[in-house]
């Protein structure tokens, strides 16, 4: 599986990914909160779970961050076997 | 208050709630890609009728002349955690902004005392599960056969029978109203 050139530092910017290959949504910075996503690197299927960020306790972030409705964008190429 | 059982693993019941449903919203193909979207709500609730559901099952495992009694899909509406909901904030992630309740003022003693037609706020004992608040308005319908197999996986607990109704009701109530010009 190829290693995605990004991390999960929050101050990652969507302009550094080649658009159509990567789809990635998460909650505004100040939230301090990811949400999961899947995303498509090179033809592979990676998924990104919600990280914990410093400063968020368990409760809050249970309370006011988890168990709310995602979206999942998943892009594949058909591939058609030559004759 | 509400009541609920967790032992109901033998068919879909009306009152299910289930964790982690998708609702598929589209599936597009141009020049050889395919894109798929869904989401994936955490909480979902049973709405279809019990007895229909009943007779799925029993049509199901019963060799029939026909197969009338079979459903296609299952109507279901998203469960959201009410501390979200109340800000405003339980759509976030799909980009989408919300009422906001107010703390004490009226809109919100609504919402938790069930006056609102929209919405039906559950509260569990002994903090079972987060309180939560169905949203009437957001219900779709999920294929019956997805619902079987992933009834053993997702299943949470069943809303038990009197409060089930309660639901029912409400939610026919909300489906049934009429929209008068201002």
């Amino acid at each position: 599986m190829n290693d995605p050139s990004f991390d999960n530092d929050l101050e990652y910017s969507l302009d550094s990914v080649t658009k159509g290959d990567i789809e990635f949504r998460r909650e505004s910075s100040k939230t301090s909160i990811e949400t999961n996503s899947v995303y498509e690197v090179n033809g592979d299927l990676l998924e990104k779970r919600t990280e914990l960020k410093s400063g968020i306790d368990k409760e809050t972030e249970q309370r006011y961050f988890s168990n709310k409705p995602k979206r999942i964008i998943i892009r594949a190429r058909i591939i058609h076997d030559q004759i | 208050m509400i009541k609920y059982e967790n032992d109901r693993f033998d068919r879909i019941y009306q009152g299910d709630i289930l964790k982690n449903i998708e609702y598929l919203e589209y599936i597009k193909e141009c020049d050889g890609n395919v894109e798929i979207s869904k989401i994936v709500f955490p909480y979902c609730i049973i709405l279809t009728q019990d007895c229909d559901l009943l007779q799925d099952h029993n049509s199901r495992n019963t060799k029939n002349k026909n197969q009338d009694k079979y459903l296609i899909s299952v109507l279901v509406a998203p469960l959201y955690v009410a501390d979200q909901l109340l800000l405003g904030e339980h759509l976030s992630f799909l980009e989408i902004k919300s009422q906001i309740f107010e703390k004490g003022k009226t809109p919100e003693k609504f919402l938790l005392q069930n006056k609102n037609p929209r919405y039906h706020y559950l509260n569990f004992p002994d903090d079972f599960l987060n309180p939560m608040v169905i949203d009437f308005k957001h219900y779709f319908s999920v294929p019956i056969d997805i619902l079987h197999n992933q009834k053993n996986g997702n299943y949470v607990c069943t809303v038990s029978e009197l409060y089930r109704e309660d639901i029912s009701q409400r939610f026919s109530s909300f489906l049934s109203r009429i929209g008068l010009p201002n």
